[in-house]
């Protein structure tokens, strides 16, 4: 039996084996198909969340399900907005339907213990919602002992390590949109993704405390960045990527009563 | 003909004349029917938008839509959960559908400018799909020049006045639930709802970096209030409550020409 946290990558059999014999925890990253600038590619709200499920995974002995590589729509004042070719987005209902009908596949096949891993901004309240359908579906079906906790991995940034990679002050997540920390972490995963030279130089974008629908182009950024990424390091990356895996394997273990969690 | 800023008081005749050119934009307000502390009423997040944009609207001259008094689910980070008695929500779908519809109806009568003015942080992006998905549908009619504001009316807030009203520190927006800033505008507003005797005095609600479903109620301030609303004062509700007419008010100006 091949030695796997992706689900996807196991047979049938195996996954059946340990789901009645371990009781894992199955780990669902959810992302989305988004220009992230000039220099970082469309999937990295994919890419980022499944690498830290899969770490984590290792850590906890949990299971990594195939991500869901689309997301809500993209807003201008958190992804730059939705018009940017290649931007590939779901309307609302769709995405809480996937998240819906995927815990409830688990549900019927014995998993009782979810994380979803959420790392695209605009995603978040359409999972929840998903989420609480899913638990209602099953509550009624006579499942009420599903667990499903929510993260969004850049919520396990430190003070600490926000002072160490932003030194000049940090612009906010919403703004952090290709910016130094996504990019980072992209230059430690998967540096052959990343084209630095690229990186736009332009002061963070600056937004009315209001949204405007349909969105002005001439008041979106033309690069799609909202926050240059030119600070950014492999090495801020490591960092940044050790930290997320560090908090999230240690809060799971705990909200799952998993003993001691694997040393990385 | 009266001078109300309410639709809901007009006749259609009289409402027909005023948006027929499509220059006299309608706000929306939408609230929520959710717990709020032992002090203050359940329609808080209603009531607060309501008033802002009517007193927009006697600024303006723009007009106020009924507003949708029931909301997305309360998230136990930013309302106190869904688990309180009298907290009547919506499934995100639900809002989504009537808040695109309003707003499709509104353009099916001739207004193009629209503000949707929002009360209750969950709602935010159930009511950011709406819009998108009217004027989705909107330009399959071919209509193409209806344009929509979207706004949490708390975003108004300057730091000038935060450092005011906190004098100690924010606590942040999700915090603030039935907390300093709820309590005081509904203080200047309506204080006969206020029962300020009963305003709970525990720390801030302290919550880990994520999310637990199904929500975990020992982990919640029982009293439903995410921090203390003991320092509020109807002098700083009348500040705040100036504050957003005047800004939101600025903003409408600036981008519909009014």
């Amino acid at each position: 039996m091949a030695d796997t946290v992706m689900i996807a990558e196991m047979t049938w059999t195996d996954y059946d084996a340990k789901v009645r014999n371990e009781n894992p925890v199955v780990i669902l990253p959810v992302g989305s198909l988004e220009q992230h600038g000039p220099h970082t590619p469309l999937a990295t709200d994919t890419i980022i969340p499944t690498a830290i499920s899969q770490s984590v995974a290792a850590r906890i002995g949990a299971l990594v399900a195939p991500p869901i590589a689309y997301g809500y729509k993209s807003q201008p004042r958190t992804g730059g907005g939705n018009d940017f070719p290649g931007t590939t987005s779901l309307d609302g209902e769709t995405l809480i339907r996937l998240a819906r009908d995927i815990i409830c596949e688990f549900a019927r096949h014995g998993i009782r213990r979810m994380i979803v891993m959420d790392s695209h901004y605009e995603n978040e309240m359409f999972l929840i919602e998903g989420i609480d359908l899913a638990l209602r579906d099953l509550k009624a079906q006579g499942v009420d002992d599903m667990k499903v906790v929510k993260v969004r991995y850049f919520e396990f940034t430190s003070d600490e390590t926000l002072a160490a990679v932003f030194p000049d002050g940090f612009p906010g997540w919403p703004l952090e949109h290709a910016g130094v920390m996504t990019t980072s972490v992209l230059l430690h995963l998967h540096p052959e993704l990343v084209h630095m030279e690229r990186v736009p130089n332009h002061p963070p974008m600056a937004y009315p405390p209001y949204d405007v629908f349909p969105p002005a182009p001439e008041t979106a950024s033309p690069s799609g960045v909202l926050a240059s990424a030119m600070a950014a390091t492999a090495e801020k990356g490591e960092l940044l990527f050790n930290e997320y895996v560090d908090g999230i394997s240690e809060a799971m273990a705990g909200e799952f009563g998993i003993a001691k969690a694997a040393s990385r | 003909m009266n001078d109300t800023v309410r639709i809901s008081e007009m006749t259609w005749t009289d409402y027909g004349e005023r948006v027929k050119d499509g220059k006299t934009p309608v706000l929306l307000p939408v609230g929520a029917l959710e717990q709020h502390g032992p002090h203050l009423p359940m329609n808080c997040d209603t009531l607060i938008p309501t008033a802002v944009c009517e007193r927009v609207a006697e600024k303006t001259g723009v007009l106020v839509a009924p507003p949708l008094e029931y909301g997305y689910k309360s998230q136990p980070k930013s309302g106190g959960g869904n688990h309180f008695p009298g907290t009547t929500s919506l499934d995100g779908q639900t809002l989504v559908l009537m808040t695109r519809d309003i707003i499709k109806e509104f353009a099916r009568h001739g207004v193009r400018q629209m503000a949707v003015v929002v009360g209750h942080t969950e709602n935010l992006m159930f009511t950011t799909e709406a819009c998108d998905l009217a004027l989705r549908d909107l330009s399959a009619q071919g209509i193409h020049d209806v344009r929509i504001l979207h706004m949490g009316y708390w975003e108004f807030s300057t730091e000038e006045t935060l450092r005011k009203v906190f004098p100690d520190g924010f606590p942040s927006w999700n915090l603030e639930h039935a907390g300093v800033m709820e309590t005081s505008v509904m203080l200047h507003l309506h204080p006969e709802l206020v029962q300020f005797d009963k305003v709970p005095l525990h720390p801030p609600a302290d919550f880990p970096p994520y999310d637990i479903h199904p929500v975990e109620p020992e982990r919640i301030p029982s009293s439903g209030a995410l921090s203390s609303g003991k320092t509020a004062t109807a002098e700083k509700g009348q500040y705040m409550l100036d504050e957003y007419v005047e800004t939101i008010s600025k903003a409408l100006r600036g981008e519909f020409s009014l």
